[in-house]
């Protein structure tokens, strides 16, 4: 696949050979450059091109262009016309990409020759919007960016040299209520898009300084202290106005309360925390008389998260869109009273129900309440929606702590201990642990339910050496142990274990990175049975290349880029379809899905 | 008496000069001007000529210029290179030189009373060495992401090789060991015309020749092609997101939504990650095992079951703000290696720049 690389540099090889060879001796310096101009590009197969030099520069005498066109490797036949054979016409014959070259000389001056990467559309492409993620290596001045590109189907396709955005040298001084602050974690976020891969993420040095290229569009700034203060989060910022500026991560307001259970007895030990205008407070944590202190910054849109002590059984209270806070506010987290709690203690077992699952864990998931208590700012309350997860692990003979929980419905995942025997998998069940519901006694691992079917390409013939990962979605996505990966084999069969009952995103990937599919599947309702999911096709693909940049014309290597098809998801949503990395001449290759051509 | 018919002659002989009063047609001056700079050409090439500089001082409006070349293998066996052509004195005449034997352009020029004079210009033809481009190729060695080939493993040598006069060429290899290797009959197998195949049994400095010749002078070219091989070396773990994972804890907000962390580049002779596009049977990918700590592992590291691609994804929403994780990831190769670190050590790593482990320490806000 390096193939057409080779050709270009041959290409350019060409050229050079030509200007130092090609007009016999005695030729001078260049005193001309060739640009060539393509029309029409793109072009589309079987459609006229014309291509023309054009000349700059001082040099004069007869001018002489030796051309070239090249197409996977083969020359390409072409006319040569115009008054000094500097114009030439070909008709693509193939979709894909053509190299155009053309060097020489006028009079005795060689010239900087120009190739041109030209893309050959087929009648009738269809197009898909892509995305391209480029995360240059660590280090790198050049900053995470993305470009935005329709790619056609049918042929291969080239996006030529990019010029990435060279980044803006920006350095920022965090400072505490007094001093530079250390350590402090600082997180530039484009305001356009929300690709975390985007995020430029440091820690202040020594003199709270930080420093980092930027790309020139606006940036959201958090700052998270490494210490008892506020975040700080300064919105839609240029990096020119950001370049040696001052962050005062400085106390912030204060904001005291109370935390309450359902019984209007203050709870200790619980934590609170607020998120004011994105920029989360510090997490403050009640006293025996149930009052808590903590640091914020004054602001509109507020989220409280209160998390109660696990002795409490009670649910962590959110309440979102909360009145604003300011210096002096007070919160009031009162848990309804009707709320009740029990304790349990289920032995963990294996699948047999007598064998202790030595080492297992269960993660308790209460279903979400949203009367399970009230939060109130200044006086403007409003009810919180309580969630609680608990997960205990067993000792040597699968017995776990006493869990103190609220009363209520629950989802329960039992996972395998590291040295659960094979077969041992996790159990995905609904547990009732409401007022009156005998508590069990003990919890049971389970056989894994299996995905099974066929990976075939898009001619429906098997595809051997695909690779397949299942991860779990929801809340069964708590669990580490509940997904599972797989090679196809040589019929394309796989077979994947899973937890029954589970939400499954299952990616396809081909056997060379080309092409990628991806699922959401609900696994099989009972242990042990198979949900047959038959042929899974991955989609056709084209070759499509590209080569980076700097500003300066210099070469981006080692850059981790990421192809996203923005409407190749489940959904039509975004979904990265491809990886990359660019090589020492800041080339690349990918495997893209093929939009295909219309009939 | 003979005096007498000397003088007479001479005087006669004098009259006849001094008293013809008809037109007198001089020849005219042929003069080939070589428009094509360099004192060499070669074949292939175009060359161009042009009659311009030559002249007739009484009609020169009406002089043609008849062209022709010649091939000449001695200098007494010369083969017509096309027709002859008649053109004006300003067009240029173009030869395309058709091998190594030296051409010889003659120029007539005639006026119109057809005196004609010549010019005869040899034109030198060179001889150009074929070129040989080399790619070496095993496995995930794209330019710059490995300098080193892997012992044991086939490697293919392919050439290609051009002359650009088009001349006849022959093609020989030869294959220079380590002093070490002892050759098995599959160490070095030629695929076909321009392809081998190379096992190498030991580490060192292996070095191919390829010598391309047409059999002329100065028509040979060695090219001397350096195979570094060394054994199988660990993967290192390039760029990751988020980036540098042992700076400091990383904060994860519970608004930011589940967040993906990455290892976005793998570099490694066989088995770089992502895989590059290659048809090579020899490449592979990076393995990767992921392992979270969190407080529903009760503080300690546990493997995460099937995350063995290249991400794992948290979701805040699964946990309290002030909660803090650890999430590691170690990526290996198809070699199995002793570990050079403690189990518990969050970074591994076989020197100061590769990595086979990182750990992520993330807090939730």
């Amino acid at each position: 696949m390096r193939r057409q690389w080779a050709i270009r540099l041959l290409a350019l090889a060409a050229i050079a050979y030509a200007m130092a060879c090609g007009g016999g001796d005695a030729i001078d310096g260049n005193d001309c450059t060739f640009s060539l101009v393509v029309t029409p590009e793109p072009a589309v197969r079987g459609e006229v091109v014309e291509v023309a030099v054009n000349v700059d520069g001082e040099a004069s005498g007869t001018e002489v262009v030796n051309w070239s066109i090249d197409y996977a490797g083969a020359p390409v036949e072409f006319t040569v016309s115009g008054a000094n054979g500097d114009e030439i016409v070909f008709t693509p014959e193939q979709a894909g990409v053509y190299i155009i070259s053309a060097g020489g000389s006028i009079g005795t001056s060689s010239c900087t020759g120009d190739f041109r990467d030209l893309n050959v559309s087929e009648p009738g492409a269809m197009f898909a919007p892509m995305r391209l993620v480029v995360v240059p290596r660590a280090g790198s001045a050049v900053p995470p960016q993305t470009i935005d590109f329709q790619l056609p189907g049918g042929a291969p396709y080239t996006l030529s040299t990019i010029s990435l955005d060279g980044g803006a040298n920006t350095s920022l001084y965090v400072y505490g209520p007094s001093d530079p602050l250390e350590g402090a974690y600082l997180r530039a976020m484009p305001t356009v898009g929300d690709d975390p891969a985007l995020w430029i993420e440091r820690f202040s040095q020594s003199g709270g300084t930080v420093q980092m290229y930027l790309a020139n569009v606006a940036y959201d700034i958090l700052v998270v202290p490494d210490a008892d203060l506020p975040g700080v989060k300064w919105t839609a910022q240029q990096p020119l106005d950001l370049d040696g500026l001052s962050i005062s991560a400085d106390s912030g307001i204060s904001v005291t309360g109370t935390v309450t259970d359902p019984a209007g007895d203050p709870l200790s030990g619980a934590k609170v925390q607020l998120t004011v205008d994105g920029a989360p407070s510090t997490v403050g944590t009640t006293n025996a008389s149930g009052a808590f202190t903590l640091k914020a910054r004054a602001g509109e849109e507020v989220s409280v998260v209160v998390t109660p002590p696990d002795a409490s059984g009670l649910p962590q209270l959110e309440r979102v869109g909360a009145p604003p806070v300011a210096a002096g506010s007070t919160i009031a987290v009162r848990y309804a009273a009707g709320l009740e709690v029990r304790t349990v203690s289920p032995v963990l077992r294996q699948t047999d129900g007598t064998t202790p699952a030595a080492g297992a864990r269960v993660t308790f998931m209460a279903h979400p309440n949203t009367s399970a208590g009230t939060i109130d700012i200044d006086g403007g309350g409003a009810a919180a929606t309580g969630t609680l997860v608990r997960t205990a692990q067993a000792n040597g003979s699968g017995v776990i702590a006493a869990q103190t929980l609220t009363s209520t419905q629950y989802d329960v995942v039992v996972e395998p201990g590291p040295s659960a025997p094979a077969g041992e998998r996790v159990r995905f069940a609904p547990l009732d642990l409401r007022t009156g519901q005998s508590a069990p006694a003990s919890l049971r691992l389970a056989t894994p339910g299996h995905f099974t079917g066929q990976v075939v390409d898009a001619a429906g013939a098997p595809v051997a050496g695909a690779h397949l990962f299942a991860t779990p979605q929801g809340l069964l996505a708590r669990a580490t142990t509940a997904g599972d990966s797989a090679v196809t084999g040589a019929d394309g069969a796989f077979n994947l274990a899973v937890a029954a009952k589970g939400l499954y995103q299952i990616r396809i990937d081909g056997p060379q990175g080309d092409g990628r599919a991806l699922l959401m599947q609900n696994a099989p309702d009972a242990p042990g049975d198979t949900a047959d999911l038959g042929d899974s096709a991955l989609p056709p693909t084209l070759i499509l290349t590209g080569s980076l940049s700097s500003t300066g014309g210099a070469a981006v290597a080692s850059a981790a880029l990421q192809l996203q098809c923005l409407t190749c998801g489940p959904g039509n949503t975004a979904m990265t379809v491809a990886e990359a990395v660019s090589d020492t001449a800041g080339d690349f290759i990918f495997h893209a899905p093929d939009p295909g051509v219309a009939e | 008496m003979e005096r007498v018919l000397r003088v007479s002659l001479a005087l006669s002989g004098l009259l006849a000069g001094c008293f013809y009063t008809g037109e007198i047609n001089e020849r005219p001056r042929a003069e080939i001007e070589k428009l094509t700079p360099g004192p060499y050409h070669y074949p292939g090439q175009t060359v161009e000529f042009v009659a311009r500089k030559s002249s007739d001082s009484e009609d020169g409006a009406g002089l043609t210029a008849t062209w022709s070349a010649y091939s000449c293998a001695s200098a007494t066996s010369c083969t017509p290179i096309g027709d002859s052509m008649v053109l004006g004195l300003d067009s240029p005449y173009s030869v395309l030189i058709p091998d190594h034997d030296p051409v010889q352009v003659q120029l007539v020029v005639r006026d119109s009373k057809n005196a004609e004079s010549r010019d005869v210009e040899t034109v030198e033809v060179g001889n150009r060495a074929p070129t040989i481009t080399v790619q070496v190729r095993q496995g995930g060695q794209a330019p710059g992401l490995s300098e080193t080939y892997v012992k044991g493993v086939p490697l293919e040598v392919a050439i290609e090789v051009d002359d650009p006069d088009k001349d006849e060429k022959t093609v020989t290899w030869s294959l220079m060991r380590p002093r070490e290797s002892i050759p098995a009959a599959d160490t070095w197998t030629q695929i076909d015309d321009n392809v081998y195949q190379l096992i190498p049994d030991v580490a060192g400095v292996w070095r191919v020749d390829i010598t391309a010749t047409d059999g002329l002078p100065e028509g040979t070219t060695v090219h001397m092609e350096q195979i570094l091989v060394d054994e199988d070396q660990p993967p290192c773990i390039g760029t990751t997101s988020p980036a540098d994972p042992q700076s400091g804890r990383f904060v994860l907000l519970r608004s930011d939504g589940p967040r993906s962390f990455a290892v976005l580049h793998v570099s490694d002779d066989l088995d770089p990650s992502p895989r590059p596009v290659t048809d090579s049977t020899f490449v592979g990918t990076a393995s990767f095992a992921w392992s979270l700590a969190g407080p529903q592992t009760g503080g300690e590291l546990v493997p995460i079951a099937g995350a063995t691609g290249s991400e794992v994804v948290v979701d805040p929403a699964s946990y309290a703000p002030g909660d803090q994780l650890a999430l590691r990831v170690d990526v290996s190769d198809r070699v199995a290696r002793t570990p050079t670190c403690d189990a518990a050590d969050p970074v591994c790593s076989t020197s100061d720049t590769c990595f086979q482990r990182l750990t992520w320490e993330v807090e939730i806000r």
